[in-house]
């Protein structure tokens, strides 16, 4: 709890005007969380939520945090998922979320620069309604905020064919921790000049400074897509059979695995009958500019496949169907949640040849802690989400799970692979980084941390916990 | 608190992930982005209140919760289909056994109850402003109306669910000897022309109906801790309508309660399987018109729009039958988002006139953009909220009755 809290609250009414200041407990209570799942926490309330509408606005504020050394996490939807703006010190949410203004698209340069707080959805039907496309679909894309998505360079399942939002960012507007407005990059395909700052920025959690507008490379709408579902034996023969894909030239827009307990979770939830030799299914995704371009693409897949030991390819007719196949695939998570009362979903990535390998090491090593685990993710991308089904009421469980996802960690790090692959560290994987960071890199990124954020102000406690 | 409260409430509030779905189709986080307003943001406080970690006191908890409209929109959406409103109705209970009940709540509950009380209908509504409940009256009275309006409570809604939603009457209409039309509180006192319009509709289709008097349906009760009491109608007007073999009502929110009476008598296994019977003889009006085949004579001059009240189209998923009957009986002009609520909800719009307001103003936008000149809703209580729309004086609101 800050000092002098009618002093500040007078401070930032002067900047936001006073119906943009929350000091209610029980309006900022509403900013202690996210979609993580840590524990509720009151302690963690912040003093003030400030709804900013412009980058001086922003300015202001970190100029005043500055001085005072008040915490400042940047918020947009509150969508993540390893507790990221939690206000793990108090002081001040900024919430972006009203920044949600499109500023211009640049047709003839195929880019559209946005503030914000403008939801992944609306970039997707704003640009559909020009014939145009913004690959980068997280699970959350309705209702996480493209700031959101910078910040931690959320992926998702067109990752395969089209990469993840770091791609498509070519510039961006950020406000420092000392007020300081910066424009990195430009709409520019090419572009050496100086450091690649805009890089910097994503993905790094709001803890060097904050977004206040993005410019955004588009390309051209692919005008058909077609979506198959392919079940295997075993998740090696599906993981070789996207490598085999891949090899092809035919790269699927989305590549997802499901292991058996994920199918025979979808099975059980939908009402969905799944033949009992079934222990791995893809789903893919592929476009192309013509219906005929699809189908050949398809029948590659598909020969690919069987060579593979493909048990069964199925094409979607319609998009009755194919919408019928996508909604097994997104309602897992629920159907998984179904099953027990917590579900411990973690966001390894590992290099695409290693996918088997760590699946059957998560599932001896969650065998030898004595949980149930399913493994469900991007195989055409190595990022996958092994879940824990378990109930953490239960007395020692909690310390179990810890243990448990510290070696699932350590055996993503010995597979070549990292602990996100899109979800970014927050709070919730911090006390594992020293697994997959060495000693010097984390030094050096706490170089770059104390050089932009001196006094610690953006989102502190998040990421290193030093 | 009690483990019955608890269980129910923590088997609700376990569900949610805080995931953040509900944060693009709440109305009132639409008119304010305040988290708290989702479903996720009450959610996060009942669950902080359950686990002892929530010390604001027993008012700022009640504002809190008070601060829903209940419209289920975030269920709609929710992949985890958390039962938000369930969840709030379960806890206003509870703070209502163990705080007290608010007078206003208190006065609204035990008039809409007593029959004599309702009876004097319009001079209530004095006796209401006389004994200053200022609150009470502001923000509720439609600007131009069938006569002055106050004390809506067929607002809030109820403790179905959705996977009960689409459950429909199963009357056999090939054998229907009886119909009752259901006359609702609201429609009562306040829409007696709408009413009787209902009444000749219901003829039109070669039935004989009986108005028979009935007791409040009990949701306004149930809605803001008063269960017993609404147990107590439930029984009185499953007894009053035993003898007819279907019911109509034309107010969504009286229809979604009476289908659901089976849901106030979990212990009581033999009330539970009459009021189960009883439901089952329950119609909304354009779900039983829509069923009879019946033809709107067409007045293709009108240019109407229409607003799907949460009542009718979540909670009772009658959705396409008031559609198809405007198509063939006016210029049908849907409106976007005609599915979010008016921001009205009963008690609500008295409690946060601002933000109800807000919500109304939204919802205007939308349907001015149809170019329809006439509003329709089936619930009352939603038009006593969209009534408030005609100080604009370009958008007639009625029932949809006025219009088939």
């Amino acid at each position: 709890m800050l000092a002098d809290k009618e002093k500040h609250l007078q401070a930032l009414q002067a900047i936001f005007g006073p119906e943009h200041v929350l000091h209610e407990p029980m309006d900022c209570f509403g900013y202690s969380y996210d979609a993580s799942p840590e524990e509720l926490d009151v302690a963690e309330t912040p003093d003030f939520v400030c709804k900013a509408h412009t980058a001086q606005q922003v300015s202001a504020l970190m100029k005043y945090a500055n001085a005072h050394k008040i915490p400042v996490i940047s918020r947009g939807r509150g969508s993540g998922r390893t507790g990221g703006t939690i206000p793990v010190q108090g002081g001040i949410v900024l919430s972006l979320d009203e920044m949600n203004k499109f500023v211009e698209l640049d047709e003839k340069n195929l880019t559209l620069r946005v503030q914000p707080g403008v939801l992944t959805k609306d970039i997707h039907d704003f640009c559909a309604e020009h014939g145009l496309y913004y690959p980068p679909q997280p699970s959350s894309y309705k209702y996480s905020t493209i700031g959101g998505n910078i910040a931690e360079n959320a992926g998702g399942i067109r990752a395969v064919k089209y990469g993840v939002t770091s791609r498509y960012v070519m510039g961006l507007e950020v406000v420092l921790a000392n007020g300081d407005i910066i424009h990195t990059g430009g709409k520019l395909i090419k572009n050496v000049t100086g450091y690649n700052m805009t890089q910097l920025f994503v993905g790094s959690e709001g803890t060097l400074g904050v977004i206040t507008e993005a410019t955004l490379q588009l390309i051209g709408q692919p005008k058909y897509v077609k979506s198959a579902m392919a079940t295997f034996r075993s998740v090696e023969d599906a993981c070789t059979a996207v490598s085999h894909c891949l090899h092809s030239g035919v790269t699927p827009t989305a590549a997802e695995l499901m292991d058996k307990r994920s199918c025979e979770a979808t099975a059980k939830f939908n009402d969905f009958p799944i033949a009992p030799e079934v222990g791995a299914m893809l789903i893919f995704d592929l476009d192309g500019n013509s219906p005929e371009i699809c189908m050949s693409d398809m029948k590659i897949l598909e020969e690919t496949c069987k060579k593979d030991g493909c048990l069964d390819f199925t094409l979607a007719a319609d998009d009755a169907e194919r919408e019928h196949l996508w909604t097994l695939r997104n309602k897992l998570s629920t159907a998984l949640k179904s099953l027990a009362p917590d579900r411990i979903g973690e966001d390894i990535t590992v290099p695409r040849a290693s996918l088997p390998e760590v699946c059957n090491r998560i599932m001896a090593i969650a065998d030898r802690y004595g949980f149930d685990v399913s493994i469900f993710g991007h195989a055409g991308d190595g990022n996958l989400h092994p879940s824990l089904l378990c109930d953490m009421s239960q007395p020692g469980v909690p310390e179990k799970v810890h243990d448990c996802v510290g070696e699932i960690f350590q055996a993503a790090v010995d597979c070549g692979g990292k602990l996100s692959g899109e979800h970014g560290i927050g709070i919730s994987k911090q006390p594992y980084i020293d697994i997959a960071l060495e000693k010097e890199e984390i030094d050096t990124s706490l170089l770059i941390k104390k050089a932009l954020d001196p006094n610690n102000i953006l989102n502190p406690g998040k990421i290193f916990n030093r | 608190m009690d483990n019955q409260h608890y269980d129910k409430l923590k088997a609700i509030v376990d569900k949610c992930d805080r995931c953040g779905a509900c944060t693009t189709v709440c109305p009132l986080y639409k008119v304010n982005s305040i988290d708290r307003a989702t479903s996720r943001g009450k959610i996060a406080i009942v669950r902080a209140f359950l686990e002892g970690k929530l010390d604001g006191g027993e008012k700022a908890l009640r504002e809190a919760l008070d601060y829903c409209l209940l419209c289920k929109a975030c269920t709609e959406v929710c992949p985890g289909k958390v039962m938000t409103d369930q969840a709030m109705i379960e806890i206003r209970q509870w703070l209502r056994e163990e705080h007290g009940l608010p007078a206003k709540y208190r006065v609204i509950g035990n008039l809409m109850a007593s029959r004599p009380l309702k009876n004097v209908g319009r001079p209530a509504i004095g006796v209401a402003q006389a004994l200053k409940f200022p609150r009470l009256t502001r923000g509720l009275l439609p600007f131009n109306h069938e006569g002055p309006t106050i004390l809506d409570h067929c607002g809030p809604a109820t403790l179905k669910n959705l996977k009960n939603a689409k459950s429909r009457a199963t009357v056999d209409l090939s054998h229907v000897h009886r119909v009752a039309y259901f006359r609702g509180c609201a429609m009562k006192m306040f829409f007696p022309k709408a009413s009787q319009a209902t009444v000749e509709l219901i003829k039109k289709t070669g039935r004989q109906v009986d108005t028979p008097a009935v007791n409040c349906c009990g949701l306004p009760q149930q809605s803001h801790g008063m269960v017993p009491l609404a147990k107590k109608m439930a029984k009185e007007n499953i007894e009053a309508l035993k003898d007819y073999d279907l019911i109509i009502t034309d107010c969504g929110s009286c229809g979604s309660m009476l289908k659901e009476y089976a849901e106030l008598f979990d212990d009581d296994f033999t009330m539970r399987s009459k009021a189960r019977a009883f439901s089952q003889k329950i119609m909304g009006l354009t779900e039983y018109l829509y069923a009879v085949g019946y033809e709107p004579t067409p007045h293709k001059e009108l240019k109407v729009t229409y607003h799907a009240s949460c009542h009718l189209n979540r909670a009772q998923g009658i959705n396409k039958e008031p559609e198809a009957l405007l198509e063939k009986a006016v210029t049908y002009l849907p409106a976007e988002h005609s599915t979010m609520c008016c921001g009205g909800a009963g008690t609500f719009q008295i409690d946060f006139p601002d933000t109800s307001g807000k919500v109304l103003d939204y919802k205007y936008k939308d349907f001015k953009a149809t170019g329809a000149d006439i509003v329709v809703a089936e619930c009352p209580s939603c038009l006593m909220q969209l009534g408030k729309m005609e100080r604009y004086k370009d958008l007639k609101v009625l029932h949809i009755s006025q219009v088939l």
